[in-house]
């Protein structure tokens, strides 16, 4: 697939020898090739290629490959029409009809489909403009000859990566296997760049307090050999006689005699006293010392590490609202949430342990290694021949343990879904008597996770202090060896065995941890990956290089031949032109897919037309200053959001400084101030999720109010009144009227009475105005409209609803 | 502001305005509060009255006092008082009496202290009302910032004030600053 020749006019695959050197195989100077492609069905569905091969003039499917091999379909453009992708199950064809006749052309698994699709899809324009061409099909008088096909863009959204064939989380395109991790590591390091100083003051306490961290065992060897150990002889060898002498000194024989054996000068009781009191302070000082550093480096820490966090969130997330609402329906709200919430939150924990952890192991591990290497070499390389065999285990233990728990977790999360659904669903099963097969369902899913759960424990339970004894037999090789030099001779004191198993002890914690440190930097760099992703994506409709002020729009709004569709090669809007002039109430009127909720979202610049132009005022919408325009644009969804705040701060959302008195005469106007007032908090009800529940009547007329408040010129209704009583829909109504008046409106209404304040009526029919005029004029033409409203009135009468 | 309704229909029309579009103000220097058999009426401008009229305030806590809403038995709005300080002593003093009536809120003086059990809060203070223990659950949800103080709803729905002078004991004063 690498090599693939493809930009917007050809798909060339390699082709094979075979293949490239028969003499049928289309293609030439004058006839190039601009479609190449091998599928991975034959006609027959067994697997295997078939070749499919496209230029300028002809179509030719090769179902051989040896050089004199006859091409299975051949047949020139111009006789081909219908060129379709046939969606069947498990596998797809290329139909199409040759000279009339209708044909398979090649087939295809799901798995190469989408590439598949979109050649026939240019093959289809191919062979439409062939036909033009050859004046077969007409073309459009005085229109502009017909354009030059090209491919459709690869709209395909990744699920493996095209490096190592590894599923892809949802939406991202970063694979964590070949993830370029020192690239994303520096562009995480740089969010630190303004606390370097900060930074560097945490590597040196980290390089202070490992140190100090390995002193205490150091330390014990003196206090063992030089303060301890000569006790022990001196009582041995002179308890008949007085050990000190009055001044506290011991005897002179004892020293004289360890004087010459060769030891270290021997030390009178006095100084061995004093020696222990400088060694506990020494011992205190150092632990003192790293526990004090420990803190402040720790605090520091979690300062930069939660700020950088926290830089990076508010950027992710500024940065995800600048983008259309195309990014927004492209993008799942889950997938979002996760990348601004956790994969921050798993960046912060990089920063704040990981790195901390990674630098303090590391340099633990290499000062511990160079400490037992200078105290006793031999000793050390026998203590680390443990250590490739915990590093294996512990890595083997860490993978089987992780898969034991998630399977445990996942029948956990079964086993809710199964109480859950019989929980809620306890009315049917009561009705149905099924008590006793839910009771079994139960016990099978219950059953499931006692075994998975027993597993995982049982496991951990085994390998857990497997592991620690692995760890802990380097210390029996010591106690074992290095017993025997102190016993055999002098060339190993007490002193450095002691301290030689208090590093041992601080030796595999680390070692333990480093085993788990790729696995775990790499999720977290994923993390951070995912985020920059995030970053990096640039807004598609984005603001103008010199964009246009408009503080104050009349309202004149002006489609001139639009034609949009959310994928460009499906327009949704064709050709549409309207004029709507400032004050003016437009009704929207069509089916569902008409493409009227589109008709709003260009209005309100949540996408940019493919073709024409948006004009507002005489200026095209792409030019102005988005806050100016739709900050003058109000907007009453169907699906009324509240924020949660109370009410008041629901209705002022459009403007921050209004007054109490503003508030209420706007909520006056929207029919929702008698019924707040009603409330015990009056203005000051929180709602929302949790606070108090509004019916969706008054959430509209809340939204109404806000509209009002806002005051904005262009004001959009989609679908205002739904499922509310006769009454409070009158209610709507009337708000709605005040709302509209001198205001550019364009409204859209499943029920089409509720349009009947329009100035005008617009009905669209797949993308096209087919109708336009008041309701009279509309209803005496007794065409589209005429038919809706008869329908509707025709479903009311069934319904019983009072339009 | 809006004149004051004069027509001798004003009755009729503010009714009828319970459900229009603009916001009625009442001029206060044209009202008069007074009991009669016991219930609270108000007379507007000498001509128009209004038996067992009840009165809600429309921003209890970001605007405490002012902006009162005048409603008549019906639950329709007569109209709204800006500024009820600008009222007659005898009014007022209906008025505030009557809103004393709809919203009791004790104040709290002293917190003696607060337990907590799974999950409940338990209070003992001492409020101008006199001493209350009360319980609370998800405290977060069920404290908020008014005007003059922090208000608190316990598990009944009923409320209490602690304003900001109120004596606290430390582990009271440490659970309101962590649920604000």
């Amino acid at each position: 697939m690498a090599d693939v020749e493809s930009n917007e006019y050809t798909y060339l695959e390699p082709l094979p020898a075979a293949l490239a050197e028969n003499p049928r195989l289309a293609g030439d100077e004058g006839e190039p090739r601009l479609i190449a492609a091998a599928t991975d069905l034959r006609a027959d569905g067994s697997y295997g290629h078939e070749w499919l091969i496209v230029t300028t003039q002809r179509l030719q499917i090769f179902d051989q490959l040896s050089q004199d091999a006859l091409p299975a379909i051949e047949a020139p453009l111009t006789d081909l029409t219908q060129v379709e992708l046939e969606r069947l199950i498990g596998t797809a064809t290329i139909t199409a009809s040759i000279r009339g006749e209708h044909r398979d052309l090649v087939r295809m698994t799901h798995s190469s489909q989408q590439l598949f699709q979109r050649l026939s899809q240019y093959l289809g324009e191919l062979a439409k403009f062939a036909r033009k061409n050859a004046g077969i099909d007409p073309c459009p008088e005085d229109g502009p000859p017909p354009a030059t096909p090209r491919m459709p863009i690869d709209l395909e959204r990744r699920t493996r990566c095209p490096q190592c064939g590894l599923m892809l989380r949802s939406g991202s395109e970063i694979c964590p296997a070949c993830l370029d991790k020192g690239q994303a590591l520096m562009r995480i390091l740089a969010y630190m760049r303004p606390y370097w100083w900060q930074m560097a003051l945490v590597w040196l306490l980290l390089v202070v307090s490992t140190l100090l961290n390995l002193v205490p065992p150091y330390l014990t060897r003196p206090l063992v050999d030089r303060v301890l150990v000569p006790a022990m002889t001196v009582t041995d060898a002179d308890d008949s006689r007085a050990p000190y002498t009055m001044d506290g000194r011991p005897p002179q024989s004892t020293n004289q005699r360890r004087a010459v054996e060769g030891g270290p000068p021997s030390l009178t009781p006095g100084e061995r006293l004093r020696m222990l009191g400088l060694l506990v302070v020494g011992l205190l000082l150092a632990q003192l010392g790293a526990m004090l550093i420990g803190v402040w480096r720790g605090r520091k820490m979690a300062r930069i590490g939660t700020q950088v966090a926290h830089d990076l969130r508010q950027e992710v997330f500024e940065h995800v609202q600048r983008h259309s609402l195309r990014f927004f329906d492209q993008h799942k709200t889950g997938d979002l949430m996760s990348r601004i919430g956790h994969d921050t939150g798993s960046l912060e924990s990089v920063l704040i342990d990981g790195v901390q952890f990674f630098v303090v192991n590391v340099l633990t591990l290499i000062g511990i290694g160079l400490v037992l290497l200078f105290m006793n070499w031999q000793l050390t390389l026998l203590v680390l021949l443990p250590v490739p065999i915990v590093l294996i285990i512990s890595r083997l233990i860490s993978r089987t343990l992780r898969r034991l728990f998630h399977g445990a977790w996942s029948r956990r999360g079964k086993l809710g879904a199964t109480l859950n659904e019989s929980l809620s669903g306890m009315r049917v099963v009561k009705a149905f008597a099924r008590e006793g097969e839910e009771n079994t369902r139960f016990e099978g899913h219950s059953r499931g996770l006692q075994q998975a759960m027993m597993r995982a424990e049982q496991a951990w339970s085994t390998y857990f202090p497997t592991l620690t004894f692995l760890t802990s037999s380097g210390a029996l090789i010591v106690w074992y060896v290095g017993g025997r030099k102190i016993i055999g001779g002098d060339e190993l004191t007490l002193g450095t065995l002691m301290a030689f198993l208090a590093y041992l002890a601080m030796f595999f914690g680390p070692l333990q941890f480093l085993t788990r440190v790729v696995d775990w930097m790499a999720r977290s760099l994923a993390a951070a990956q995912r985020v920059f992703e995030l970053l990096d994506t640039t807004p598609d409709v984005p603001e103008a290089a010199e964009p246009v002020a408009m503080d104050h729009i009349e309202g004149r709004v002006t489609f001139q031949n639009v034609t949009f569709g959310y994928d460009p090669y499906k327009p949704v809007l064709k050709n549409l032109t309207l004029d709507i002039k400032p004050g003016e109430m437009i009704g929207l009127v069509g089916r569902s897919g008409a493409g009227k909720s589109t008709t709003i979202n260009l209005l309100c610049r949540f996408y940019d037309p493919n073709e024409g132009a948006l004009l507002i005022d005489g200026v095209d919408a792409r030019n102005i200053r988005q806050h100016d325009l739709r900050s003058q644009l109000g907007v009453v969804l169907q699906d009324t959001f509240l924020f949660s705040g109370t009410i008041a701060e629901n209705i002022t959302y459009g403007k921050r400084d209004a007054t109490p008195l503003e508030i209420m005469r706007a909520a006056k106007a929207a029919n929702a101030h008698h019924f707040i007032i009603q409330k015990p908090d009056g203005y000051d009800t929180i709602v929302g999720e949790r606070g108090y529940q509004l019916s969706g009547g008054e959430r509209q007329r809340i939204a109404i109010a806000r509209a009002i408040l806002h005051s904005p010129r262009i004001l959009i209704l989609d679908e205002a009144t739904a499922s509310v009583d006769t009454d409070t829909e009158r209610e709507i109504q009337e708000a709605i009227a005040r709302l509209t008046k001198g205001r550019t409106t364009i409204a859209i209404a499943h029920r089409l009475s509720t349009l009947r304040n329009a100035d005008r009526l617009v009905v669209l029919k797949e993308g096209e105005i087919i109708e336009q005029g008041s309701h009279a004029e509309l209803l005496a033409q007794e065409g589209e409209f005429h038919r809706l409203v008869n329908m509707q009135q025709e479903m009311a009468a069934i319904v019983g609803v009072h339009g | 502001m809006m004149q004051p309704p004069s027509s001798p229909s004003v009755k009729q029309e503010l009714a009828e305005n319970s459900l229009g579009a603009e916001l009625r103000l009442l001029t206060v220097g044209e009202l008069r509060f007074n009991r009669n058999a016991g219930k609270l009426c108000l007379t507007v401008a000498k001509r128009q009255s209004w038996l067992a009229v009840r009165l809600v305030r429309a921003f209890p806590y970001s605007a405490g006092q002012r902006y009162l809403s005048v409603l008549d038995n019906q639950g329709g709005e007569i109209g709204l008082i800006m500024d009820p300080d600008e009222l007659d002593a005898e009014s007022r003093a209906l008025v505030e009496e009557e809103l004393a009536r709809r919203y009791r809120m004790p104040r709290i003086r002293l917190v003696y202290g607060v337990r907590e059990r799974f999950g409940t809060q338990e209070w003992q203070a001492s409020t101008d009302q006199g001493y209350v223990r009360f319980s609370t659950r998800h405290l977060f949800d069920n404290v908020r910032v008014g005007s003059d103080g922090i208000i608190l709803t316990d598990v009944d729905g009923n409320r209490y004030i602690i304003p900001a002078d109120a004596q606290l004991e430390a582990a009271s004063r440490r659970l309101l600053d962590s649920s604000i």
